[in-house]
């Protein structure tokens, strides 16, 4: 009798873990699309010059790192774009992986997306790496760097 | 949303003298003061790690799926402890100034600006750069999940 309430235990402590677990992943490819789903609205966004739609997916305190090691504030960024300075062209990403830490989602890439900048075309290569924060139920950015790649 | 220069920190020695601003997301689920005060020793602990080649401390504050992105590579926490380990990479100095830290309740973003003198490969580099450091609490510990370096180059 006692062993047979042991084993029952047991099968209901594993269920219990195997459920939790089968959450944490259902919920972290979740987040991973969405995530994924708010770089593909900015990719477009840069593209159309929707400057709110940008906003609305960047945190206040986001800090942007340009490919010369150039930090700006969101608004300093925004600012730049809005002064057509840099036009930029469908982005062409590889590579992307995104990692999940429950509201934090890291996402790494390789891109040779297009742009023109002060009249001077450039296809990179270059390294992005994004910080995205889930605040009030929405996905922020917090964090871009980018790194320039080597030409080979 | 809130920007303050932040107070002198009592347990970091290190950083004692670094500039430091840190700004707060809106909801905190610990003292904002108590978590700068804890990534700064972090960021020392790492500091000191570096330079002593102390590669177990490092593997110990890495996430085990940690990106660092540096000359244009991205880079595993296998293959940056290895590369430490090997000394194929290693730190001659670390010079860290202009550091700022955004909370996000359990996610820390911590920008600076870097003149360490590294050696990759036998070679010396000494290029100023911006780094980027993205920490998360994992089971009850600040693990560094995200490590980003560019090269600073004039326009």
């Amino acid at each position: 009798m006692i062993r047979r309430t042991i084993l029952v235990a047991i099968l209901a402590v594993s269920s219990v873990a195997f459920a939790k677990a089968q959450a944490t992943v259902n919920s972290s490819e979740k987040s991973t699309q969405a995530v994924l789903k708010v770089e593909e609205e900015t990719d477009r966004a840069f593209v159309k010059r929707d400057w709110d739609r940008l906003s609305h997916y960047w945190a206040d305190t986001l800090v942007y790192v340009n490919g010369k090691g150039k930090n700006r504030t969101k608004a300093e960024w925004l600012a730049y774009l809005k002064s057509g300075a840099i036009k930029y062209y469908p982005a062409v990403h590889s590579n992307v992986l995104v990692h999940v830490y429950q509201d934090t989602a890291v996402v790494t890439g390789y891109s040779t997306t297009k742009t023109v900048e002060n009249e001077k075309v450039s296809t990179g290569p270059r390294r992005f790496t994004k910080v995205y924060v889930k605040e009030n139920g929405r996905w922020q950015l917090v964090l871009v760097q980018i790194t320039s790649v080597s030409k080979r | 949303m809130r920007t303050m220069r932040a107070r002198p920190f009592m347990a970091t020695f290190l950083m004692a003298t670094i500039p430091c601003v840190v700004t707060w997301g809106k909801q905190k689920s610990e003292s904002d003061s108590a978590i700068q005060t804890e990534i700064m020793q972090i960021e020392g602990q790492m500091k000191q790690a570096i330079l002593r080649k102390d590669v177990d401390a490092l593997d110990h504050v890495y996430a085990d799926s940690m990106v660092w992105t540096a000359r244009g590579e991205l880079l595993t926490k296998a293959q940056v402890l290895a590369d430490f380990r090997s000394g194929r990479l290693k730190n001659n100095s670390l010079e860290h100034s202009n550091i700022e830290i955004h909370i996000y309740r359990n996610t820390v973003v911590l920008t600076g600006y870097s003149t360490s003198q590294l050696v990759f490969g036998g070679k010396v580099l000494n290029t100023p750069r911006r780094f980027s450091d993205a920490f998360v609490k994992l089971d009850g510990r600040w693990q560094l999940v995200a490590h980003a370096v560019t090269n600073i180059e004039s326009d």
